[in-house]
Protein backbone atom coordinates (compact mmCIF):
# COMPACT_ATOMS: atom_id res chain seq x y z
CA UNK A 1 0.00 0.00 0.00
CA UNK A 2 2.68 2.94 0.65
CA UNK A 3 4.41 1.68 -2.32
CA UNK A 4 1.38 2.24 -4.19
CA UNK A 5 0.53 5.72 -2.28
CA UNK A 6 3.83 7.04 -3.05
CA UNK A 7 3.67 5.77 -7.04
CA UNK A 8 -0.05 7.46 -6.96
CA UNK A 9 1.12 11.00 -5.45
CA UNK A 10 4.24 11.72 -6.62
CA UNK A 11 6.07 10.52 -3.34
CA UNK A 12 4.23 12.36 -1.25
CA UNK A 13 2.20 9.11 1.13
CA UNK A 14 0.89 10.75 3.93
CA UNK A 15 -1.46 13.82 2.06
CA UNK A 16 -2.67 11.00 -0.93
CA UNK A 17 -3.89 8.68 1.74
CA UNK A 18 -5.62 11.40 3.54
CA UNK A 19 -7.17 12.57 0.41
CA UNK A 20 -8.20 8.62 -0.03
CA UNK A 21 -9.67 8.13 3.13
CA UNK A 22 -11.71 11.46 2.83
CA UNK A 23 -12.45 10.74 0.09
CA UNK A 24 -13.46 6.66 1.21
CA UNK A 25 -15.83 8.22 3.91
CA UNK A 26 -17.29 10.27 1.71
CA UNK A 27 -18.03 7.36 -1.01
CA UNK A 28 -19.25 5.46 2.55
CA UNK A 29 -21.38 8.38 3.51
CA UNK A 30 -23.25 8.86 0.02
CA UNK A 31 -23.90 4.96 0.12
CA UNK A 32 -25.13 4.78 3.20
CA UNK A 33 -27.03 7.59 2.58
CA UNK A 34 -28.60 6.31 -0.41
CA UNK A 35 -28.64 2.52 1.52
CA UNK A 36 -31.21 4.23 4.44
CA UNK A 37 -33.37 6.09 2.24
CA UNK A 38 -36.35 4.11 1.91
CA UNK A 39 -38.92 3.65 -1.55
CA UNK A 40 -42.55 3.58 -1.49
CA UNK A 41 -44.04 2.73 -4.96
CA UNK A 42 -46.96 1.04 -6.12
CA UNK A 43 -50.21 1.78 -7.86
CA UNK A 44 -54.10 2.54 -7.56
CA UNK A 45 -56.55 -0.72 -8.26
CA UNK A 46 -59.73 -0.25 -8.52
CA UNK A 47 -61.96 -3.63 -7.32
CA UNK A 48 -62.12 -4.95 -11.28
CA UNK A 49 -58.08 -5.25 -10.17
CA UNK A 50 -57.21 -2.01 -13.35
CA UNK A 51 -54.96 0.89 -12.43
CA UNK A 52 -56.84 3.41 -11.64
CA UNK A 53 -56.02 5.98 -14.37
CA UNK A 54 -57.29 9.74 -15.53
CA UNK A 55 -58.23 11.09 -11.62
CA UNK A 56 -54.64 13.52 -11.91
CA UNK A 57 -54.47 12.72 -8.13
CA UNK A 58 -51.71 13.17 -5.61
CA UNK A 59 -50.68 10.73 -2.72
CA UNK A 60 -49.46 12.04 0.20
CA UNK A 61 -47.15 10.57 2.64
CA UNK A 62 -47.24 11.81 6.07
CA UNK A 63 -44.47 10.75 8.35
CA UNK A 64 -46.09 10.01 11.86
CA UNK A 65 -43.74 11.44 13.85
CA UNK A 66 -44.22 14.44 11.98
CA UNK A 67 -43.27 16.92 9.47
CA UNK A 68 -44.48 18.12 6.09
CA UNK A 69 -46.44 16.01 3.84
CA UNK A 70 -44.57 14.57 0.95
CA UNK A 71 -46.50 14.70 -2.69
CA UNK A 72 -46.68 12.74 -5.71
CA UNK A 73 -48.89 12.63 -8.68
CA UNK A 74 -50.64 9.35 -9.75
CA UNK A 75 -49.29 8.99 -13.15
CA UNK A 76 -52.01 7.91 -16.18
CA UNK A 77 -51.20 4.45 -15.38
CA UNK A 78 -51.94 4.36 -11.80
CA UNK A 79 -48.63 4.15 -10.76
CA UNK A 80 -47.30 6.70 -8.23
CA UNK A 81 -43.31 6.59 -6.22
CA UNK A 82 -42.06 8.05 -3.67
CA UNK A 83 -37.90 8.08 -3.40
CA UNK A 84 -35.27 8.83 -0.56
CA UNK A 85 -37.83 8.74 2.13
CA UNK A 86 -36.29 8.58 5.88
CA UNK A 87 -37.24 4.54 7.15
CA UNK A 88 -40.10 5.31 9.24
CA UNK A 89 -43.91 4.97 9.87
CA UNK A 90 -45.87 6.78 7.18
CA UNK A 91 -49.77 7.42 7.03
CA UNK A 92 -50.83 7.41 3.25
CA UNK A 93 -53.67 9.49 1.75
CA UNK A 94 -55.58 9.90 -1.53
CA UNK A 95 -57.92 12.53 -2.11
CA UNK A 96 -59.82 11.16 -4.81
CA UNK A 97 -62.96 13.23 -6.55
CA UNK A 98 -66.76 12.41 -6.80
CA UNK A 99 -67.36 10.09 -8.24
CA UNK A 100 -65.84 7.04 -9.75
CA UNK A 101 -63.33 6.45 -6.63
CA UNK A 102 -63.61 6.62 -2.70
CA UNK A 103 -60.51 8.50 -1.32
CA UNK A 104 -57.84 6.66 0.19
CA UNK A 105 -56.41 6.98 3.77
CA UNK A 106 -54.07 4.33 5.79
CA UNK A 107 -51.96 4.21 8.42
CA UNK A 108 -48.81 3.11 10.17
CA UNK A 109 -47.32 2.18 6.58
CA UNK A 110 -43.72 1.38 7.67
CA UNK A 111 -40.46 1.53 5.77
CA UNK A 112 -37.21 0.15 6.46
CA UNK A 113 -33.80 1.68 5.60
CA UNK A 114 -33.27 0.56 2.30
CA UNK A 115 -36.31 -1.39 1.35
CA UNK A 116 -37.90 -0.52 -1.81
CA UNK A 117 -41.68 -1.26 -0.30
CA UNK A 118 -44.04 -2.06 -3.25
CA UNK A 119 -47.57 -1.11 -2.32
CA UNK A 120 -50.58 -1.14 -4.72
CA UNK A 121 -53.66 0.71 -2.68
CA UNK A 122 -56.73 -0.63 -3.17
CA UNK A 123 -59.32 2.01 -4.33
CA UNK A 124 -63.07 1.07 -3.02
CA UNK A 125 -65.46 2.48 -5.79
CA UNK A 126 -67.28 5.88 -4.61
CA UNK A 127 -70.83 6.07 -5.24
CA UNK A 128 -71.17 5.29 -8.53
CA UNK A 129 -69.97 1.92 -7.30
CA UNK A 130 -67.92 1.08 -10.81
CA UNK A 131 -70.83 1.78 -13.56
CA UNK A 132 -69.30 1.96 -16.98
CA UNK A 133 -69.94 5.54 -18.35
CA UNK A 134 -70.59 7.20 -15.16
CA UNK A 135 -67.81 9.25 -14.37
CA UNK A 136 -68.12 12.68 -15.05
CA UNK A 137 -64.07 12.86 -13.46
CA UNK A 138 -62.18 10.45 -15.61
CA UNK A 139 -64.32 11.90 -18.69
CA UNK A 140 -63.78 15.63 -18.24
CA UNK A 141 -59.48 14.69 -17.52
CA UNK A 142 -59.74 12.57 -20.60
CA UNK A 143 -61.42 15.59 -22.83
CA UNK A 144 -59.30 18.33 -21.34
CA UNK A 145 -56.17 15.57 -22.40
CA UNK A 146 -56.97 15.37 -26.12
CA UNK A 147 -58.18 19.01 -26.30
CA UNK A 148 -56.08 21.36 -28.60
CA UNK A 149 -55.95 24.65 -26.85
CA UNK A 150 -54.79 28.10 -28.29
CA UNK A 151 -52.31 29.56 -26.09
CA UNK A 152 -52.36 33.28 -25.63
CA UNK A 153 -54.71 35.89 -23.85
CA UNK A 154 -58.13 35.80 -23.63
CA UNK A 155 -60.46 37.17 -26.78
CA UNK A 156 -62.18 40.45 -26.02
CA UNK A 157 -65.37 41.67 -27.08
CA UNK A 158 -65.69 44.10 -29.75
CA UNK A 159 -66.40 46.35 -26.70
CA UNK A 160 -63.45 45.60 -25.16
CA UNK A 161 -64.69 43.27 -22.42
CA UNK A 162 -62.48 39.70 -21.94
CA UNK A 163 -65.01 37.40 -23.79
CA UNK A 164 -65.84 34.08 -21.57
CA UNK A 165 -67.64 32.50 -24.59
CA UNK A 166 -66.76 28.91 -25.30
CA UNK A 167 -67.39 25.33 -23.93
CA UNK A 168 -65.84 24.85 -20.58
CA UNK A 169 -65.03 21.75 -17.83
CA UNK A 170 -64.99 22.43 -14.60
CA UNK A 171 -61.39 20.99 -13.61
CA UNK A 172 -61.97 17.94 -11.23
CA UNK A 173 -60.57 19.05 -8.07
CA UNK A 174 -58.96 16.15 -5.72
CA UNK A 175 -58.20 18.46 -2.87
CA UNK A 176 -59.50 19.82 0.04
CA UNK A 177 -62.54 21.74 -0.36
CA UNK A 178 -63.68 23.07 3.06
CA UNK A 179 -67.70 22.18 3.66
CA UNK A 180 -70.03 24.98 4.03
CA UNK A 181 -70.03 26.11 8.07
CA UNK A 182 -73.54 24.44 8.70
CA UNK A 183 -75.88 25.61 11.41
CA UNK A 184 -77.07 22.62 13.52
CA UNK A 185 -80.66 21.67 12.07
CA UNK A 186 -78.97 21.75 8.54
CA UNK A 187 -75.62 19.45 9.89
CA UNK A 188 -78.24 17.26 10.95
CA UNK A 189 -79.61 16.83 7.68
CA UNK A 190 -76.51 16.65 5.79
CA UNK A 191 -75.16 13.69 7.82
CA UNK A 192 -78.72 11.80 7.26
CA UNK A 193 -79.16 12.52 3.54
CA UNK A 194 -75.06 11.01 3.35
CA UNK A 195 -75.93 8.01 5.39
CA UNK A 196 -78.66 7.44 3.20
CA UNK A 197 -76.07 7.79 0.36
CA UNK A 198 -78.72 10.37 -1.06
CA UNK A 199 -80.99 8.44 -2.25
CA UNK A 200 -83.69 11.78 -2.12
CA UNK A 201 -81.07 14.07 -4.34
CA UNK A 202 -83.10 16.23 -6.78
CA UNK A 203 -81.14 14.45 -9.74
CA UNK A 204 -82.28 11.28 -8.91
CA UNK A 205 -85.63 12.98 -9.92
CA UNK A 206 -84.43 14.61 -12.69
CA UNK A 207 -84.34 17.83 -11.24
CA UNK A 208 -81.22 20.15 -10.96
CA UNK A 209 -78.24 18.61 -9.40
CA UNK A 210 -76.70 21.97 -7.64
CA UNK A 211 -78.00 25.49 -7.07
CA UNK A 212 -74.24 26.30 -8.19
CA UNK A 213 -73.60 25.31 -11.63
CA UNK A 214 -69.85 25.61 -11.70
CA UNK A 215 -69.38 23.12 -9.31
CA UNK A 216 -70.35 20.83 -11.25
CA UNK A 217 -67.33 18.92 -12.54
CA UNK A 218 -68.62 18.26 -16.32
CA UNK A 219 -68.77 20.91 -19.10
CA UNK A 220 -71.11 23.50 -20.52
CA UNK A 221 -71.05 26.66 -23.15
CA UNK A 222 -70.81 30.14 -22.05
CA UNK A 223 -72.77 32.00 -24.99
CA UNK A 224 -71.82 35.75 -24.25
CA UNK A 225 -73.73 38.83 -25.86
CA UNK A 226 -73.89 42.70 -24.31
CA UNK A 227 -76.85 42.26 -22.51
CA UNK A 228 -76.86 38.96 -22.15
CA UNK A 229 -74.78 35.30 -20.70
CA UNK A 230 -76.19 32.15 -20.94
CA UNK A 231 -74.84 28.83 -19.59
CA UNK A 232 -75.90 25.43 -21.19
CA UNK A 233 -74.64 22.61 -18.76
CA UNK A 234 -75.07 19.20 -20.28
CA UNK A 235 -75.07 17.63 -17.03
CA UNK A 236 -78.32 18.78 -15.87
CA UNK A 237 -81.90 19.22 -16.25
CA UNK A 238 -83.20 22.55 -17.55
CA UNK A 239 -79.25 22.68 -18.07
CA UNK A 240 -79.64 26.60 -19.23
CA UNK A 241 -78.82 29.29 -17.20
CA UNK A 242 -79.48 32.97 -18.05
CA UNK A 243 -77.37 36.09 -16.18
CA UNK A 244 -78.73 39.31 -17.25
CA UNK A 245 -76.32 42.21 -17.84
CA UNK A 246 -78.42 44.83 -19.38
CA UNK A 247 -78.25 46.52 -15.57
CA UNK A 248 -81.63 45.66 -14.35
CA UNK A 249 -81.69 44.11 -10.69
CA UNK A 250 -83.15 41.59 -9.06
CA UNK A 251 -87.08 41.64 -8.99
CA UNK A 252 -88.73 42.48 -6.23
CA UNK A 253 -91.86 39.77 -6.75
CA UNK A 254 -89.83 36.66 -7.82
CA UNK A 255 -91.20 33.00 -7.57
CA UNK A 256 -88.07 30.91 -5.69
CA UNK A 257 -86.33 29.16 -8.77
CA UNK A 258 -83.94 26.20 -8.70
CA UNK A 259 -81.39 28.09 -10.60
CA UNK A 260 -82.29 31.58 -8.92
CA UNK A 261 -82.44 34.78 -10.64
CA UNK A 262 -79.15 35.84 -11.40
CA UNK A 263 -77.21 39.63 -12.72
CA UNK A 264 -73.89 40.09 -13.97
CA UNK A 265 -71.67 43.48 -14.32
CA UNK A 266 -68.17 43.94 -15.54
CA UNK A 267 -65.36 44.74 -12.46
CA UNK A 268 -62.04 45.38 -15.01
CA UNK A 269 -62.23 41.85 -16.28
CA UNK A 270 -64.06 40.12 -13.79
CA UNK A 271 -67.76 39.18 -14.51
CA UNK A 272 -69.22 39.94 -11.11
CA UNK A 273 -72.59 37.35 -10.92
CA UNK A 274 -74.94 37.93 -8.20
CA UNK A 275 -78.09 35.42 -7.42
CA UNK A 276 -80.77 35.71 -5.74
CA UNK A 277 -84.20 34.06 -5.61
CA UNK A 278 -83.39 30.49 -4.64
CA UNK A 279 -85.81 27.98 -3.85
CA UNK A 280 -85.53 25.60 -0.66
CA UNK A 281 -84.98 22.54 -2.67
CA UNK A 282 -81.85 22.54 -4.00
CA UNK A 283 -78.77 20.43 -2.41
CA UNK A 284 -75.52 21.84 -2.35
CA UNK A 285 -73.83 18.89 -1.91
CA UNK A 286 -75.80 16.99 0.66
CA UNK A 287 -76.13 20.52 2.72
CA UNK A 288 -79.29 22.01 2.30
CA UNK A 289 -80.12 25.60 1.56
CA UNK A 290 -82.99 27.76 2.21
CA UNK A 291 -84.37 30.75 0.23
CA UNK A 292 -81.96 33.32 1.62
CA UNK A 293 -79.25 31.70 -0.45
CA UNK A 294 -77.37 34.42 -1.85
CA UNK A 295 -74.58 33.42 -4.44
CA UNK A 296 -71.68 35.48 -5.81
CA UNK A 297 -69.32 34.59 -8.95
CA UNK A 298 -66.80 36.17 -9.95
CA UNK A 299 -65.46 35.05 -13.05
CA UNK A 300 -62.02 35.67 -15.08
CA UNK A 301 -60.86 34.23 -18.02
CA UNK A 302 -56.76 34.71 -17.05
CA UNK A 303 -55.84 33.47 -20.53
CA UNK A 304 -57.15 31.33 -23.79
CA UNK A 305 -57.25 28.45 -22.26
CA UNK A 306 -58.70 29.30 -18.77
CA UNK A 307 -61.48 30.48 -17.14
CA UNK A 308 -61.56 30.56 -12.83
CA UNK A 309 -64.45 32.00 -10.47
CA UNK A 310 -64.47 32.80 -6.83
CA UNK A 311 -67.97 31.42 -5.28
CA UNK A 312 -69.07 33.08 -1.86
CA UNK A 313 -71.94 31.68 -0.89
CA UNK A 314 -74.17 32.75 2.02
CA UNK A 315 -77.40 31.36 4.09
CA UNK A 316 -78.37 33.02 6.82
CA UNK A 317 -81.23 30.13 7.16
CA UNK A 318 -78.83 27.16 6.65
CA UNK A 319 -74.92 28.26 7.18
CA UNK A 320 -73.24 29.74 10.26
CA UNK A 321 -71.00 31.91 8.27
CA UNK A 322 -70.37 32.79 4.57
CA UNK A 323 -68.56 29.68 2.46
CA UNK A 324 -65.98 30.54 0.12
CA UNK A 325 -64.72 28.19 -2.79
CA UNK A 326 -63.63 28.24 -6.13
CA UNK A 327 -63.08 26.41 -9.34
CA UNK A 328 -60.78 26.55 -12.26
CA UNK A 329 -61.90 25.20 -15.81
CA UNK A 330 -60.37 24.45 -19.04
CA UNK A 331 -61.53 25.38 -22.33
CA UNK A 332 -62.62 22.33 -24.84
CA UNK A 333 -62.56 23.65 -27.97
CA UNK A 334 -63.44 20.98 -30.24
CA UNK A 335 -66.64 19.55 -27.64
CA UNK A 336 -70.44 20.39 -28.26
CA UNK A 337 -72.70 20.81 -25.74
CA UNK A 338 -74.84 17.43 -26.18
CA UNK A 339 -78.78 16.97 -25.24
CA UNK A 340 -79.48 15.90 -21.83
CA UNK A 341 -83.37 15.44 -20.94
CA UNK A 342 -83.39 13.26 -18.10
CA UNK A 343 -85.83 10.97 -18.45
CA UNK A 344 -85.40 7.47 -17.00
CA UNK A 345 -83.40 8.35 -13.72
CA UNK A 346 -86.12 5.15 -11.68
CA UNK A 347 -85.61 6.94 -8.80
CA UNK A 348 -88.62 3.85 -6.90
CA UNK A 349 -85.32 1.67 -6.87
CA UNK A 350 -83.29 4.30 -4.77
CA UNK A 351 -83.49 2.25 -0.88
CA UNK A 352 -80.67 4.64 0.12
CA UNK A 353 -79.32 2.55 3.31
CA UNK B 1 -48.13 24.11 11.35
CA UNK B 2 -48.91 24.29 7.56
CA UNK B 3 -48.12 20.87 7.42
CA UNK B 4 -50.37 19.86 10.37
CA UNK B 5 -53.35 21.53 8.31
CA UNK B 6 -52.44 20.14 5.59
CA UNK B 7 -52.75 16.59 6.93
CA UNK B 8 -55.96 17.67 8.79
CA UNK B 9 -57.59 18.43 5.77
CA UNK B 10 -56.49 15.69 3.79
CA UNK B 11 -57.61 13.72 6.75
CA UNK B 12 -60.95 15.58 6.85
CA UNK B 13 -61.67 15.22 3.29
CA UNK B 14 -61.12 11.93 3.40
CA UNK B 15 -63.71 10.99 6.17
CA UNK B 16 -66.13 13.45 5.07
CA UNK B 17 -68.89 12.43 2.82
CA UNK B 18 -68.99 15.92 1.35
CA UNK B 19 -68.71 15.94 -2.16
CA UNK B 20 -70.38 19.59 -3.95
CA UNK B 21 -72.05 17.69 -6.76
CA UNK B 22 -74.92 14.99 -5.93
CA UNK B 23 -74.60 12.92 -8.56
CA UNK B 24 -77.04 10.28 -8.67
CA UNK B 25 -75.88 7.51 -6.12
CA UNK B 26 -75.66 4.03 -7.14
CA UNK B 27 -75.22 3.52 -3.44
CA UNK B 28 -78.55 4.32 -3.04
CA UNK B 29 -79.48 1.90 -5.66
CA UNK B 30 -76.72 -1.02 -5.63
CA UNK B 31 -75.47 -3.78 -2.93
CA UNK B 32 -71.69 -2.85 -3.01
CA UNK B 33 -71.34 -6.52 -0.97
CA UNK B 34 -73.36 -8.16 -3.33
CA UNK B 35 -71.41 -8.73 -6.22
CA UNK B 36 -73.20 -10.62 -9.43
CA UNK B 37 -72.22 -12.13 -12.89
CA UNK B 38 -74.75 -12.75 -15.15
CA UNK B 39 -74.68 -14.05 -18.41
CA UNK B 40 -77.21 -13.97 -20.85
CA UNK B 41 -78.79 -12.84 -24.29
CA UNK B 42 -79.69 -8.94 -24.85
CA UNK B 43 -83.42 -8.45 -25.42
CA UNK B 44 -83.54 -4.26 -25.47
CA UNK B 45 -81.92 -1.63 -24.95
CA UNK B 46 -83.01 2.22 -24.16
CA UNK B 47 -80.49 4.76 -24.73
CA UNK B 48 -81.80 7.24 -22.40
CA UNK B 49 -80.37 9.75 -19.76
CA UNK B 50 -79.03 9.88 -17.61
CA UNK B 51 -78.63 6.25 -17.77
CA UNK B 52 -78.70 3.99 -20.49
CA UNK B 53 -79.65 0.50 -19.60
CA UNK B 54 -79.62 -2.89 -21.61
CA UNK B 55 -81.67 -6.29 -20.66
CA UNK B 56 -80.50 -9.34 -21.33
CA UNK B 57 -82.41 -13.56 -21.01
CA UNK B 58 -80.66 -15.21 -18.18
CA UNK B 59 -80.85 -19.04 -17.65
CA UNK B 60 -81.24 -20.52 -14.80
CA UNK B 61 -80.27 -23.69 -13.44
CA UNK B 62 -84.06 -24.79 -13.63
CA UNK B 63 -84.16 -23.95 -17.31
CA UNK B 64 -86.26 -21.10 -16.18
CA UNK B 65 -85.46 -17.39 -18.04
CA UNK B 66 -85.47 -14.54 -16.17
CA UNK B 67 -84.99 -10.83 -17.86
CA UNK B 68 -82.62 -8.76 -16.20
CA UNK B 69 -82.18 -4.88 -15.99
CA UNK B 70 -78.64 -3.49 -16.91
CA UNK B 71 -77.18 0.13 -15.85
CA UNK B 72 -74.85 2.33 -17.52
CA UNK B 73 -73.72 5.79 -17.21
CA UNK B 74 -75.50 8.26 -19.43
CA UNK B 75 -75.88 8.12 -23.55
CA UNK B 76 -73.46 11.24 -23.72
CA UNK B 77 -70.87 10.53 -22.00
CA UNK B 78 -70.68 6.76 -23.15
CA UNK B 79 -70.76 8.31 -26.58
CA UNK B 80 -67.46 10.44 -25.60
CA UNK B 81 -66.26 6.95 -24.29
CA UNK B 82 -66.49 5.80 -28.46
CA UNK B 83 -69.60 4.03 -27.58
CA UNK B 84 -72.32 4.20 -30.10
CA UNK B 85 -76.14 3.05 -29.56
CA UNK B 86 -75.22 -0.39 -31.31
CA UNK B 87 -72.46 -1.48 -29.50
CA UNK B 88 -74.38 -3.69 -27.59
CA UNK B 89 -77.12 -5.31 -30.02
CA UNK B 90 -80.34 -7.14 -29.17
CA UNK B 91 -78.60 -10.97 -29.50
CA UNK B 92 -75.58 -10.24 -28.17
CA UNK B 93 -74.60 -12.73 -25.96
CA UNK B 94 -72.54 -10.98 -22.82
CA UNK B 95 -71.32 -11.37 -19.74
CA UNK B 96 -71.73 -8.88 -17.42
CA UNK B 97 -70.28 -8.02 -13.94
CA UNK B 98 -71.86 -6.03 -11.50
CA UNK B 99 -73.94 -4.90 -8.09
CA UNK B 100 -77.43 -6.52 -7.15
CA UNK B 101 -80.08 -3.84 -6.76
CA UNK B 102 -80.98 -3.63 -3.26
CA UNK B 103 -84.65 -3.76 -3.72
CA UNK B 104 -84.59 -7.03 -4.73
CA UNK B 105 -85.76 -6.56 -8.14
CA UNK B 106 -83.96 -8.12 -11.56
CA UNK B 107 -81.44 -5.28 -11.72
CA UNK B 108 -77.75 -4.91 -11.39
CA UNK B 109 -75.08 -2.62 -12.44
CA UNK B 110 -72.82 -3.00 -15.25
CA UNK B 111 -69.01 -2.55 -14.35
CA UNK B 112 -67.86 -5.42 -16.66
CA UNK B 113 -69.28 -6.31 -20.31
CA UNK B 114 -67.59 -9.35 -21.84
CA UNK B 115 -68.30 -9.64 -25.43
CA UNK B 116 -68.47 -13.11 -26.96
CA UNK B 117 -64.87 -12.35 -28.98
CA UNK B 118 -63.49 -11.63 -25.20
CA UNK B 119 -63.40 -7.98 -25.38
CA UNK B 120 -64.30 -6.90 -21.94
CA UNK B 121 -65.27 -3.09 -21.06
CA UNK B 122 -64.94 -1.95 -18.04
CA UNK B 123 -65.41 1.47 -16.17
CA UNK B 124 -62.81 4.19 -16.22
CA UNK B 125 -60.04 6.48 -18.64
CA UNK B 126 -61.27 6.29 -21.85
CA UNK B 127 -57.75 5.82 -22.62
CA UNK B 128 -57.24 2.24 -21.18
CA UNK B 129 -61.29 1.03 -20.79
CA UNK B 130 -62.34 2.19 -24.37
CA UNK B 131 -65.51 1.77 -25.46
CA UNK B 132 -66.80 -2.02 -26.67
CA UNK B 133 -65.36 -1.56 -30.44
CA UNK B 134 -62.02 0.15 -29.79
CA UNK B 135 -58.58 -1.92 -29.87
Amino acid sequence: MPKRNKRSNGGVPFPGSLLRCALCLLLCAIAALADDSAVIRGRLLDPNGNAVTGTGATVYVTNSVGGAAITAPVLQDGRFSFTSLAAGSYQIAVPLPCCMYTSFARKDVVVKPGQTLQLDLPIAWGINLGTIGDDPVTLTNDMRARAKVPVGPAPRTPGGKPDLSGVWATIPEPTVRTPAPLQPWAAQLARQRAESNRKDAPGNFCLPNSPIQLLIPFHYRFVQTPALIVMLQEFDTPGYRQIYLDGRGHPEDWNPAWYGHSIGKWEGDTMVVDTVGFNDRGWLGVAPQTEKLHVVERIRRPDFGHLEAQIVAEDSGAFTAPWKTAIHAGLLPDENILEFVCENNKPQHMVGK
Amino acid sequence: MRSRLLAASVAAFCMAPWVLFAHHSFTAEFDATKPVTLKGTVTKLEWTNPHARFFIDVKGEDDAVVNWELELGSPNTLLRYGWKRDSIKVGDQVIVEGYLAKDNSKMANARTVQFPDGRKVSAGSASDAGAPGAK
